[in-house]
């Protein structure tokens, strides 16, 4: 009965509050030289520049299948002319944000629980921390920040190639222009719907790399652990992403009341 | 970490930031952020739908965006909609102009439509104010379309009654007018007949006229030398022209008629037009016949001309004694052909004295007047009654009913021109009657044909009853 009363009831709040003080000590670390620069950008690399062609040829199916949808329930009212519209609506707002945080969360978050981890059990933090380098810098702030920078560029790439893909099966029915279906796209887009679903990204990359950084050098028991890690890290971050979208259009619906019309 | 990592890396963020500020430029163009532009404002009552970046068109051009909704402060009053417009389009707005909140489609979005104001009033300032009309509610609409159809179908109710209702008339209508077309063929029968009898006379007379008219110009007889009263002859040309006019219009009635005919035939749609027509032109043929028969009737009652009518067969009977129409007979211009017709089973006795035809007297009469129907149709007949019994007063007024009998069925039946077709009350007295006993009852048919116009072998001619 202690056991599963430590277990169950003492340790859950003991690893989320780990996790917050975690959380906050690499923003405050992000703010704090040295920048490890060179380190930042090769992770930028890594999550960003190596996730542009998964979420540009995701975002190209996500458009060609938005507009399929689109089109079926708007033809029926003969309202197809606001297809393009309504799909980039959608994407912006939503679907892009949310289909971005789920495949990077799957791609990054799994790859950097398993690094992480594996440099854990293989006591490489320890040689990190030997050799007077900042292992927490070196290894999760510069996570952190690629995460975060990369996030709403790999969005805004999922936005584009999404009205793409939705233009391609526009013209392939209707033979719409470019030009004329890029100009109908942004005819009812707001600031206010472009700017905090692009931005809110940032959180969900500072979650995906916080959550698989911290199950990452929180490994134990060997490799085996390592596989766990990489799990937990995809599953935690997508749930806690999503949780954390909630309440972020919330908030955003708050502050920004014309984008809940 | 090389050099050409970083320069996609560097590639990654600038190109992603350069995508994103496209994304801005696209949203900013649209909300006039890089156009000039200019404020103004409209009040409504009912905003519904309208919000901060609700499109504003103006004449269906994109011409702006709502910029802010100021609520009232107190019931009744209206919200002020404050809108950005480009500034190009500021001539367009004059201060009569007039702002509305439309529905793109029924499922589109809300917009601001601003109507083009007149060029009499000055354009709208920076921040003036317009006014505005309320949106319509869609629910209003569908109230409205409700009553719509209500009343559509309340009128259509109505106007399937007022069709059958018209059916129901245009039925009779045809049955009508298929009565109007039989009953016109009739007339037109009757007056082609007649008008070709009464031209045929009258032409004659009109000849004959000519003949006399220039033999007293001339000055041949006592008449003659009276012609130096211009006014009597004067008189007597009136009457010749009077006579032509009437038989040209005789004419272009009877033209009338044959075209109105004509069209009948075809199967055309301007049926009821030519209904008209053609009982314009009856009407005009009648008017025409009534004309040439008071000229005549004219003529015959003048007395320079009574005696040459009387020589032409246009007697009139009434003026003349029995003993003056057995004179008749003696012209050997004229030949007169009898026919005797027992009046035995010919006639029978109806209500308050008269006398009418008996059920047999049709195919009597048939026969007799087959015997006549060989000669001219516009030689004058005279239908003689007789009457046997009785003083010679009782007897006359039967002959007379005898003859008036008779004379009514030929006219009816056999188309008789009526002032060709007489009648003479002889009485009991029957000269060369087949009762041999010189009385006779019942009637007798003289026709009274031209000699010149009889062809050989010449019948006998009768004798004065």
């Amino acid at each position: 009965m202690p056991d599963f009363f430590r277990r169950f009831v003492v340790a859950p709040p003991a690893r989320a509050g780990d996790a917050v003080v975690f959380a906050a000590r690499a923003v405050r670390e992000a703010f704090r030289p040295p920048f490890e620069l060179r380190e930042t950008a090769r992770q930028l690399y890594e999550i960003g520049w190596l996730s542009v062609p998964l979420i540009a040829a995701a975002g190209f199916a996500v458009g060609i299948v938005l507009s399929m949808h689109t089109r079926a329930s708007l033809q029926r009212f003969g309202a197809e002319a606001l297809i393009p519209a309504a799909l980039t609506l959608a994407l912006v707002r939503e679907t892009g944000p949310l289909v971005v945080g789920l495949l990077v969360s799957g791609r990054v978050g799994a790859g950097v629980g398993a690094e992480l981890g594996a440099m854990k059990v293989t006591e490489q933090v320890d040689a990190l921390e030997a050799s007077a380098v900042d292992s927490f810098k070196f290894l999760v702030v510069t996570r952190m920040v690629a995460c975060v920078v990369a996030m709403p560029i790999l969005t805004t790439v999922m936005n584009f190639t999404g009205i793409v893909g939705g233009w391609v099966a526009e013209t392939a029915i209707s033979g719409m222009g470019f030009r004329t279906y890029f100009e109908a796209a942004f005819s009812i887009v707001q600031f206010t719907d472009y700017l905090p679903g692009t931005l809110k990204t940032t959180v969900f990359g500072f979650i995906i790399a916080i959550t698989a950084s911290y199950l990452g050098l929180r490994t134990s028991h060997g490799t085996q652990g390592v596989g766990r890690s990489a799990t937990r890290s995809v599953v935690l971050a997508s749930m806690l992403m999503i949780a954390a979208n909630v309440v972020l259009v919330r908030l955003i619906f708050f502050v920004f009341p014309e984008t809940a019309e | 970490m090389g050099s050409p990592r970083l320069a996609l890396v560097g590639t990654f963020v600038v190109g992603g930031l350069l995508l994103f500020a496209v994304g801005l430029f696209m949203i900013g163009d649209r909300r006039l952020l890089f156009t000039e532009r200019f404020e103004v404002e409209a009040d409504f009552g009912n905003v519904t739908g309208i919000a901060i970046g609700t499109g504003v068109r103006l004449a269906g051009f994109d011409a702006g965006e709502v910029l802010a909704v100021e609520i009232p402060l107190n019931p009744g009053e209206r919200f002020v909609v404050r809108m950005r417009v480009r500034e190009d389009l500021r001539p367009l707005v004059r201060t009569d102009s007039v702002a509305a909140v439309l529905t793109d489609g029924l499922l589109g979005s809300v917009f601001i439509q601003i109507r083009s104001g007149s060029a009499d009033a000055s354009s709208v300032a920076d921040g003036g104010r317009i006014r505005g009309v309320d949106a319509v509610e869609i629910a209003d609409l569908i109230e409205e379309g409700r009553d719509t159809f209500r009343t559509v179908a309340a009128e259509f109710l109505g106007l399937r009654a007022q069709m059958s209702a018209t059916l129901g008339d245009l039925g009779e209508t045809i049955t009508t007018t298929n009565e109007l077309i039989t009953g016109v063929g009739e007339d037109v029968d009757t007056i082609t007949s007649a008008s070709a009898a009464v031209m045929d006379a009258a032409r004659a007379v009109l000849a004959d006229t000519r003949a006399l008219v220039e033999n007293l110009a001339e000055g041949h007889g006592t008449v003659g030398r009276l012609l130096g009263d211009d006014a009597l002859y004067t008189h007597l040309v009136g009457s010749v022209r009077e006579t032509e006019a009437t038989m040209q219009a005789v004419r272009r009635s009877a033209e009338q008629v044959e075209q109105a005919i004509d069209r009948f035939g075809g199967p055309d749609s301007e049926t009821v037009r030519m209904l008209a027509d053609a009982g314009e032109a009856v009407a005009h043929a009648r008017d025409a016949m009534s004309d040439l028969a008071e000229n005549t009737e004219a003529l015959k009652r003048n007395w320079l001309f009574s005696r040459f009518f009387g020589e032409r067969g246009f007697y009139n009977l009434d003026q003349l004694t029995r003993d003056e129409y057995r004179e008749l007979f003696r012209d050997d211009r004229y030949t007169p052909l009898r026919i005797w017709v027992d009046g035995d089973l010919l006639f029978e006795a109806a209500a308050a004295g008269e006398i009418t035809l008996a059920p047999g007297a049709v195919r009597r009469l048939d026969e007799a007047m087959a015997e006549l129907l060989d000669y001219p149709r516009d030689s004058p007949l005279v239908v003689e009654g007789y009457a046997v019994g009785g003083n010679p007063g009782e007897e006359f007024r039967q002959a007379q009913a005898h003859a008036d009998a008779v004379r009514a069925y030929l006219v009816e039946a056999y188309r008789r021109v009526a002032t060709l077709t007489g009648t003479m009350p002889i009485g009991s007295a029957a000269g060369g009657s087949p009762s041999g006993d010189g009385r006779w009852n019942g009637v007798a048919l003289t026709m009274f044909v031209a000699t010149d116009r009889l062809t050989a072998p010449a019948p006998a001619a009768a004798g004065a009853p």
